[in-house]
């Protein structure tokens, strides 16, 4: 079945297990392309009535391909990763050492202990996957059995850092999915760049039979409404954005799981020895300006209110040195965003009346900016923007935590051991040292859960 | 006064904001901060106004737990920055809640009209005693153009709004009341005042939710939705509804948004009340948008068949301007000579002009009128405007009849996707209500 749906989009690569669809758009989206060739729906689903393509495939052989992906990404001998880092910057208009670096580090999603520690924490172990996993039931006289099994799902990907495309990717092959990859209009081109190294490794393979990368406009009913079905798919995997997240729920039904990571915010928590003798406070603030700038702060591990626990002078300082902070070129950052959106200027061009309550760093520019207040801002900090509520002590946060706050990036490590139950306890999913907020662990849990046990459809065999 | 000729208007607009820009930069903090921040020191040609329009979020910049926590000294600080009066003698001793303060407010000579949107903030804007009675006065000149009624106190008065309240709409029916409305004659839906607080009651339990430290039944109060009141307020439509049938042989004067004229139509039904007969002279007005109502499709046409007799007047304005632009015979909405508009691109700072021919973007005005507080707004409106001159055969510039908010046109295209979110995206069923909905 061939749709048309209508949006302004560039010409970009597809791929649709294993075939590359290049230079022509595979939607009309877009003025060329109008009338042309569009998704063909039936090349997108994977029938239900026959096992997944990597069903019988061992899962050390999948290992096994996805760490000589990996060096291919790495060493791009076609010049594929290369073209895509290029469109992406261009056409999206994302920050171009940010980028290099980001693809740069492509390749270690695919490692081979990586994959087998995903495996080893997420599931138990290989072996369930490739066969029964035998279970001792207490009084039972004979053994149960367990087996991972492969679903169909969507990817609803998230296109603000390169890495969601290849962990995507990896999670699914790990687990023998066949997986749809929606992509996000602000990255279309790292899913189809990593599946064309999929086919230069393995063609005709099924892994390649696994995969197809494409985008539709989200929400667009003409695409959703048909194929998102238990017919046809077993799991919605979404990363948020809330509209993506609101938009794929509206298909839940029984038959038909969603597995979200949800839009999330991130914050900071800094103890009062920060400005103890023989601290080093600029260091501290580079820690808080590496968690606030990852990927430009437009992650959902990125801080964007911090917490100090000190006097008002003191907290003044460490905004000081915070705000120069921010505008470093850091790994997972470039040295500036885009300017502060007018709404929030508006709000914080308010806010520097209103001394001594409210004090403002920085500029609008995209350098950075600092806020310090008594209590979290109203509106959701983002272009490089840092809200600084100043605290009498560190248990104030917990006014302000909810089922939305991610990451709580700590210091020092004292504080962290000392809270981390509560704050766990009330809905924070990770507790990292400060300056740690980007170097997520693959293989422990996500947003909560472990992902990969919620990515295969569990059969069992009761005696 | 919509005639007039346009030759000699952008001087006369440039001559007025050069003289008001350098009188109240000085009066207003954020308008003193923005021009330093953006260079502009004197306005040299109309553009150079562009970057000191504010967007409407400017006057609800406040940090939200000044109101949520009554510390009325803040807000009032806050509220200095974007008003060109100082707030000194403003008595806030034993400030209650939000409408106490907008009282004290009003006693220290400060007019403050509010809206509130979906955001969970209300915004405050100031005037003073001078831009009401201007206001009153130009509103009173314009509203029924290009036949207003007599200002001579003459026509029963209609208004479904509440009589008194911190509203632009309720400066408007007060204006209409003050030259229009015959007294004895004049009717509004209720003279219970706007609360203020009442919405803010509303806000803090979304943010309860959000926070996930309501109660089950805090949450189910929220669901059942801050629910229609429009029960209580049948009696009150039964008083109109048999006053409009009493008065539908004079020249009167109607108005009120699309949701509660809806509310009167259904009422006017349920008690038999005939449709049509209204006299040649009368005006009626239908304003707003829906407030996520759903309303028959054809409901314009079916107020029209009940309004059969009387004049539709129809006007395009934003409670930020001082004036609305009324409708022509050939459909197009006229900006009145003394409000300056601005046609902006997506990014809200190019100007897009063309002498004559339709020019499509933001809307953003500036207006001389205001004492009370900086007169240049950025809307949220996406229009079409002509500066040349309207088939009508009068000067421009005017409106298409074709408004849509700016977010709904320019968003379009964004598709991108980001897992950075916040609260509220946790929250089933978002705010809708408006003080405009009572």
């Amino acid at each position: 079945m061939v749709v048309d749906s209508p949006s302004e989009m560039a010409s970009v690569p597809f791929v649709v297990r294993g075939r590359v669809f290049e230079g022509v758009s595979h939607t009309p989206y877009g003025g060329a392309a109008r009338g042309q060739a569009a998704l063909d729906l039936n090349e997108l689903v994977w029938p239900g009535n026959v096992p997944a393509p990597l069903f019988d495939v061992p899962t050390a052989e999948i290992i096994d391909l996805l760490g000589e992906v990996g060096d291919w990404v790495r060493l791009d001998p076609d010049g594929v990763m290369a073209q895509a880092l290029e469109s992406l910057v261009e056409v999206s208009g994302a920050a171009r050492p940010l980028e290099e670096r980001s693809y740069a580090d492509l390749w270690r999603y695919f490692s081979r202990d990586l994959s087998r520690f995903q495996l080893e924490q997420e599931l138990g172990g290989l072996d369930v996957l490739d066969s029964w996993r035998s279970i001792e039931v207490p009084g039972a006289a004979a053994s149960s059995f367990v087996r991972a099994f492969p679903a169909r799902m969507v990817h609803v990907l998230a296109g603000n850092a390169p890495g969601v495309a290849a962990i995507s990717i990896v999670r699914s092959a790990l687990v023998k999915g066949a997986s749809l990859l929606k992509m996000a209009s602000n990255d279309m081109f790292t899913a189809p760049a990593l599946l064309r190294a999929v086919s230069a490794v393995a063609p005709g393979h099924p892994l390649e039979r696994s995969f197809s990368a494409v985008y539709w406009r989200g929400g667009d009913d003409a695409v959703e409404s048909v194929l998102m079905r238990p017919q046809f798919f077993d799991k919605l995997v979404v990363w948020g954005g809330a509209q993506a997240v609101q938009g794929a729920a509206r298909y839940v039904c029984p038959g038909l799981d969603l597995v979200s990571f949800d839009p999330k915010t991130s914050i900071s928590l800094i103890g009062k020895e920060a400005f103890a003798d023989g601290a080093d406070l600029r260091k501290i603030a580079a820690a808080a300006a590496t968690d606030a700038t990852i990927h430009n702060q437009d992650a959902c591990t990125a801080s964007r209110f911090q917490f100090v626990e000190g006097a008002v002078a003191d907290v003044d300082r460490f905004c000081a040195l915070l705000v120069g902070e921010l505008g470093v070129e850091r790994h997972k950052a470039a040295a500036r965003s885009e300017p502060v959106p007018a709404d929030l200027r508006d709000e914080i061009d308010a806010l520097r009346q209103l001394d001594p309550y409210y004090r403002v760093w920085g500029a609008t520019d995209g350098t950075g900016m600092v806020v310090r207040s008594e209590e979290p801002v109203s509106f959701y900090p983002t272009g490089r923007v840092v809200n600084v509520v100043a605290v009498s002590e560190p248990k104030s946060v917990f006014e302000f935590i909810d089922a939305s706050t991610q990451t709580v990036g700590i210091y020092p490590d004292r504080l962290r051991a000392e809270l981390r139950d509560q704050l766990c306890s009330v809905g924070v999913q990770r507790v990292t040292g400060l300056g740690h907020a980007a170097d997520t662990i693959i293989g422990l849990p996500h947003d909560g859960f472990y992902p990969l046990s919620r990515m295969v459809r569990w059969g069992k065999d009761e005696s | 006064m919509l005639a007039a000729d346009q030759t000699d208007l952008p001087l006369l607009q440039l001559a007025a904001a050069r003289e008001r820009f350098a009188e109240l930069r000085p009066q207003i903090r954020v308008l003193d901060q923005r021009a330093k921040d953006v260079g502009v020191s004197d306005i040299g040609k109309l553009d150079d106004l562009v970057p000191t329009l504010f967007a409407h979020t400017a006057y609800k910049s406040y940090p939200k737990s000044f109101v949520d926590k009554g510390q009325w000294d803040r807000l009032t600080l806050w509220f200095s920055t974007v008003s060109a009066a100082p707030m000194d003698g403003v008595d806030l001793d034993g400030v209650a809640d939000v409408d106490d303060w907008i009282t004290r407010l009003e006693a220290a000579g400060h007019f403050l009209f509010s809206s509130s949107g979906t955001s969970g903030k209300a915004s405050f804007i100031d005037q003073n005693q001078g831009d009401i009675d201007r206001i009153a006065d130009l509103l009173t000149r314009i509203w029924g153009w290009p036949s207003p009624p007599p200002r001579d106190n003459s026509r029963p008065l209609f208004s479904l709004t509440p009589s008194a309240g911190p509203a632009r709409l309720v400066y408007a029916f007060q204006a209409q009341a003050k030259y229009t409305g015959r007294p004895g004659a004049i009717y509004t839906l209720t003279d219970e005042p706007i609360r203020m607080a009442e919405l803010n009651r509303i806000m803090r339990l979304q943010q309860a939710l959000a926070s996930g430290r309501a109660t089950p039944d805090q949450v189910a109060e929220f669901e059942a939705g801050i629910a229609d009141r429009a029960g209580d307020m049948r009696e009150n439509y039964r008083r109109i509804a048999r006053a409009l049938d009493a008065h539908r042989r004079e020249p009167l004067v109607f108005h009120g948004s699309w949701p509660q004229v809806w509310s009167l139509l259904e009422v006017c039904r349920e008690l038999g009340i005939a449709e049509g007969g209204f006299h040649p002279d009368s005006i009626y007005l239908g304003s707003g948008g829906t407030k996520g109502l759903t309303l028959p499709g054809d409901y314009q046409e079916q107020v029209a068949r009940f309004f059969a007799g009387a004049r539709r007047y129809r006007g395009y304005g934003m409670s930020e301007t001082s004036t609305h632009s009324p409708v022509c015979a050939d459909g197009r909405f006229h900006v009145p000579p003394w409000l300056t508009l601005f046609i902006l691109d997506e990014t809200g700072e190019s100007v897009r002009y063309l002498p004559s021919g339709p020019v499509t973007g933001r809307a953003a005005y500036w207006d001389p009128v205001w004492d009370g507080h900086w007169g240049g707004t950025i809307s949220g409106d996406w229009i079409t405007a002509d500066y040349g001159r309207c088939s009508c055969g009068r000067p421009g510039p005017t409106v298409a009849d074709s408004i849509r908010r700016a977010k709904d046109v320019i968003g379009v295209d964004d598709d991108k996707i980001s897992c950075a979110g916040a609260i509220e995206a946790y929250v089933r069923g978002a705010i809708t209500t408006s003080v405009d909905r009572v």
